[in-house]
């Protein structure tokens, strides 16, 4: 006893507006358009003029040439992006990067909210650094309103955003092993992953999505409980960072797979836009924290840290070196840490005078800012941010023609880009 | 009918029943140090719930592919993508024929067992390329060509490196290997570059980390098995760790000394005790490379495809070939 | 345009279906209808405790899709690895291809532009198969309630067997939902379809790459 169901195929050429249209009117059907485009059947498009874009582009395909569909559902895109590869045999001759799969609509959504409660809808933007997706508001709406945030305020953001840093930059390497068919780095990366989690819970009282900073200071005080545990934190983590580096920086198979792949020099990452370690894994200094000093970064000794290789690998070695440099500021910012309130006087809902501010910070992918404008009102007249994975992702078709399929996926986790950031 | 005739069909009868009957286990025992080691090296427990020390994981993983839907895609061609488990999966039973468990436990203990062990496990080649033509998918035939072009070229330098084998021992037959090792000591002393040629060459040949081409999860979603469900997807899945566990038992029969006990044990016993201790041997050298090449899975990344084809054609071939001369004029020169 | 009100006089002759199937055969041979139509399954006739076994088997051995969408599927990895190990309970290899999972767990926010594609993630899962909503954004949309691109709620769009709350939820939550799911397994025992005819495949799907 079977039922037919069929699916209505929008594409369908008796589906078309025009379709439809002439049978309502009892014309008869279009005439079909004479075997132009006759021939594409065994690839399942029907004969008539393209429809879609993508349809377009099997037209022009040469000989030997398929297009190949990496997402948006697959393994290894970091979320659910969509690459069209355009490949010959093994080699990518172009791809185009799909986009807005995760498009939540943050920023409309952040317009028709209090400034307060901005802080919760940024923080799924770039899931991975949630509190420099907190930071730059804060910095922003902190200038639109002309208040000051603590001193022991200033010192928490700092240290929890390095917090953040540390376990960003840790999954990094994992995921980059994981999508040159490493299983175990990942592995390794959560364990110190969860901790700093854990312990970035025990001082927002959430586990992943902090919402821990407000206008004009943080949420909670450090207590005890939390220095103890980062000093626990603290003791274990350069072991578990170094399980990873044992297992891959010296890999003759990671090093065969990485070095000289995808090299991006420092004027095209300038002239792309490109931000964060990847930039300076091109050889160019350029840290907001170091350019533009915001919060208390001008307090704080460190060296902008570069490499010069510009390759996979460079990428991955910036990360390691900038996981130990955050582990320095985190035991500077301890030793300095005031005491003292950590919250300004600030109401409920704010009104701040009509203007407008920007505020950029470091998070782990780069350069993120935030862009606001104030109409007098009680939420945003206008809420822009720019996202730094959604740029390192124009390198992707830079950097691809002429490289096999495989270092597709290893040249993309080593910009180790945030779907929930690039589509906002 | 001739009574010896009789005999002998009985006996291939039984034989062949039980040696497919023994590829499940096999793959169960197999799937299980995969789940279990890893999890170890990754920090963890692993399966804990079924049976003791959570030993039946796998065995629950393996039936629960009777209990899925076996969903083929509408444009699939439907003869060859069913046959292609078949062939990969038998390709791996039938290899299993000419492995020397113990002295006087071989199924078929014919005089070219070489020939035929890598004549056979070459078919399964044939399965993967058709599986991935057949599945009407673009990872799949990614897969399936990648498939071909890798255990197409791995071939030669793992035939080429047991080459030195035969030429040493004179023979073709697992057995008699194993009796020159006896008299001579195991051969990984007299081949060790041989060896080292076939291990890698080995790891390719089945696909295993750090050579998984094929089944690239995270590049290609599963390779040529990616359309593939419920028993289809199983037979897949048991045939590549029975080919680990074939790979590693020829590789002890070739280079390890097969069913002989290292130095401070008796080499064999004679008897049914012997057959026993020959087997308790085999099992142990063998699972020991199976923990290696899990153990290298757990650790290493994937190579990338023109690395892999580099290595084969410009590194081993020559090296083999070179390995084969200096075997081939020493015997000659010695009169060995 | 005035309506046609007298028509074709209604076919009042009885509907005779072919036995294309051999219906007649099985009811000769006393096999019992199902409620929703056609007969039971072999796996349904054979009148031992197979039910109980396969479930069992099934309940022990849930492989859960690699599919993450936001958020959710940070911790949804972290469930998997060393600290929260989902592999105690047989839930970890997670396949990269649907044709081999069990378990479809929605990690993420669902948008309307990705709807498209998990329905069909959903579709290519052979049967027996389960859904498993984690966080508020695929229990309800949660905090993207408002959005104007955000599905609210994926039981809008598949069935839906266990809701993880959360925003998202520990590790923890996800392992305590998942074994909700073992415990609904084996409590609905038997009722899994083994094959559902979903008619004539579709072989087109709107931009797709060809």
């Amino acid at each position: 006893m079977t039922s037919e169901v069929r699916i209505p195929d929008p594409l369908h050429p008796e589906r078309t507006e025009e379709a439809r249209l002439r049978a309502a009117a009892g014309l008869a059907p279009a005439p079909s358009t004479g075997g132009e485009y006759a021939g594409f059947e065994s690839v399942g498009l029907p004969d008539r003029p393209p429809q879609t874009e993508r349809e377009r582009e099997v037209y022009t395909l040469d000989e030997g040439e398929m297009l190949v569909n990496i997402g948006p559902q697959h393994p290894s895109t970091h979320g659910v992006m969509r690459l069209v590869a355009k490949v010959r045999g093994e080699v990518v001759v172009d791809i185009d990067p799909v986009l807005g799969y995760l498009h939540r609509g943050i920023e409309k959504l952040c317009e028709n909210a209090t400034y307060t409660t901005v802080m919760t809808y940024v923080d799924p933007m770039d899931y991975l650094s949630s509190m420099h997706n907190e930071h730059a508001p804060a910095i922003a709406f902190e200038k639109l309103y002309g208040v000051k945030a603590p001193r022991r305020a200033e010192y928490i953001r700092a240290l929890v955003v390095e917090l953040n840093r540390v376990f960003s930059h840790g999954l990094m390497m994992g995921f980059q092993a994981l999508d040159m068919g490493g299983l175990t780095p990942i592995l390794y990366a959560f364990i110190n992953r969860d901790e700093v989690v854990d312990l970035l819970a025990s001082i927002s009282g959430q586990r992943m999505l902090f919402n821990f900073f407000r206008v004009g200071g943080v949420n909670f005080d450090a207590n005890d409980e939390f220095f103890s545990r980062l000093g626990t934190w603290r003791a274990g983590v350069l072991k578990t960072i170094e399980m990873n580096e044992r297992i891959l920086t010296d890999n003759e198979i990671f090093r065969g797979r990485t070095i000289g792949m995808g090299v991006l020099s420092g004027s095209e990452a300038m002239a792309l836009g490109v931000t964060g370690p990847s930039l300076r894994a091109s050889g160019v200094p350029f840290d907001v924290r170091k350019a533009h000093p915001y919060s208390i970064y001008s307090e704080l000794e460190f060296e902008v840290i570069t490499h010069t290789g510009g390759d996979v690998y460079a990428r991955y070695l910036q990360r390691v070196a900038e996981i130990k440099q955050s582990i320095h500021l985190i035991d500077q910012i301890v030793d300095k840490m005031p005491h003292g309130p950590v919250q300004a006087q600030v109401p409920g809902i704010i009104r701040p005078k009509p203007g407008r501010a920007y505020a950029a910070v470091e998070s782990p992918r780069g350069l993120y800012s935030v862009y606001a404008i104030s109409d007098g009102g009680p939420n945003p007249y206008r809420f822009r941010m720019r996202d730094p994975s959604f740029v390192s992702l124009q390198a992707m078709p830079k950097l691809m023609p002429g490289r096999l399929i495989a270092d597709t996926m290893a040249v993309m986790a080593s910009f180790d880009p945030v779907m929930g950031g690039v589509d906002k | 009918m001739d009574l010896d005739l009789l005999l002998g069909v009985g006996r291939f009868l039984l034989a062949t029943t039980l040696l497919l009957l023994l590829t499940v286990p096999t793959a169960f025992v197999v799937i299980q140090m995969e789940l279990k080691v890893i999890a170890q090296m990754q920090l963890r427990y692993g399966p804990n719930r079924i049976g003791p020390w959570g030993m039946f994981q796998s065995t629950i993983h393996g039936f629960k592919f009777l209990a899925k839907e076996d969903h083929m895609p509408d444009q699939a061609d439907r003869t060859t993508f069913t046959l292609a488990p078949w062939m990969v999966y038998m390709a791996a039973a039938m290899s299993m024929l000419v492995i020397p468990w113990a002295p006087g436990a071989i199924a078929a203990d014919f005089n070219i067992g070489i020939v035929y062990f890598f004549a056979i496990i070459g078919l399964s080649v044939v399965g993967m390329l058709i599986a991935g033509w057949a599945s009407y998918n673009k990872y799949s035939l990614l897969g399936g060509l990648r498939s071909a072009a890798q255990m197409v070229s791995y071939e030669i330098p793992l035939t080429l490196s047991v080459v030195g084998v035969v030429v040493l021992g004179g023979t073709l037959n697992f057995r008699e290997v194993i009796e020159w090792q006896l008299d001579h000591g195991w051969m990984l002393l007299w081949q060790p570059v041989g060896w080292g040629i076939f291990y890698i060459a080995s790891l390719a040949e089945i696909n295993r980390t750090p050579f998984d081409m094929v089944e690239a999860d995270s590049e290609l979603v599963a390779g040529p098995f990616t359309e593939y469900s419920g028993m289809r997807f199983g037979f897949f899945f048991f045939a590549e760790y029975v080919a680990l566990f074939i790979m590693s038992g020829i590789m002890v029969a070739l280079f390890f000394g097969g069913w002989l006990a290292p130095w401070p044990f008796p080499a064999q016993l004679e008897g049914f005790g012997g057959t026993l201790y020959g087997i308790f041997w085999f099992f142990l050298k063998s699972y020991l490379f199976v923990f290696v090449a899990v153990w290298l899975r757990a650790t290493l990344p994937r190579v990338r495809v023109d690395q892999l084809m580099g290595m084969a054609w410009k590194v081993l071939l020559p090296l083999a070939m070179l390995n084969l001369i200096v075997t081939a004029g020493v015997v000659v020169w010695l009169k060995l | 345009m005035a309506l046609d009100t007298k028509g074709p006089p209604p076919d009042t002759s009885p509907i005779v279906i072919p036995d294309l199937a051999g219906d007649d055969d099985f009811r000769e041979f006393g096999m019992a209808e199902h409620p929703r139509g056609g007969f039971h399954g072999l796996l349904e006739v054979i009148p031992t405790r197979a039910d109980l076994v396969l479930d069992l088997i099934r309940a022990n051995s849930l492989w859960p899709l690699l599919s993450g969408l936001s958020c959710c599927a940070i911790e949804m990895m972290s469930s998997a690895t060393s600290k929260n190990d989902i592999d105690r309970f047989g839930m970890f290899p997670f396949r990269a291809s649907p044709r081999q999972a069990d378990v479809l767990i929605v990690a993420g926010t669902l948008t309307t532009k990705m709807a498209g594609p998990l329905v069909r993630l959903w579709e290519q899962m052979p049967e027996p198969k389960w859904c498993v909503a984690m966080g508020t954004c695929t229990t309800s949309g949660g905090r993207f309630k408002r959005s104007y691109s955000v599905v609210q709620g994926v039981d809008r769009l598949m069935p839906v067997d266990v809701y993880v709350p959360g925003c998202p939820p520990r590790p923890e939550g996800l392992i305590y939902g998942m074994l909700r799911l073992r415990e609904l397994v084996l409590q609905r025992r038997g009722e899994w379809p083994t094959y559902v005819d979903r008619g004539p495949q579709r072989s087109n799907w709107e931009g797709d790459v060809t």
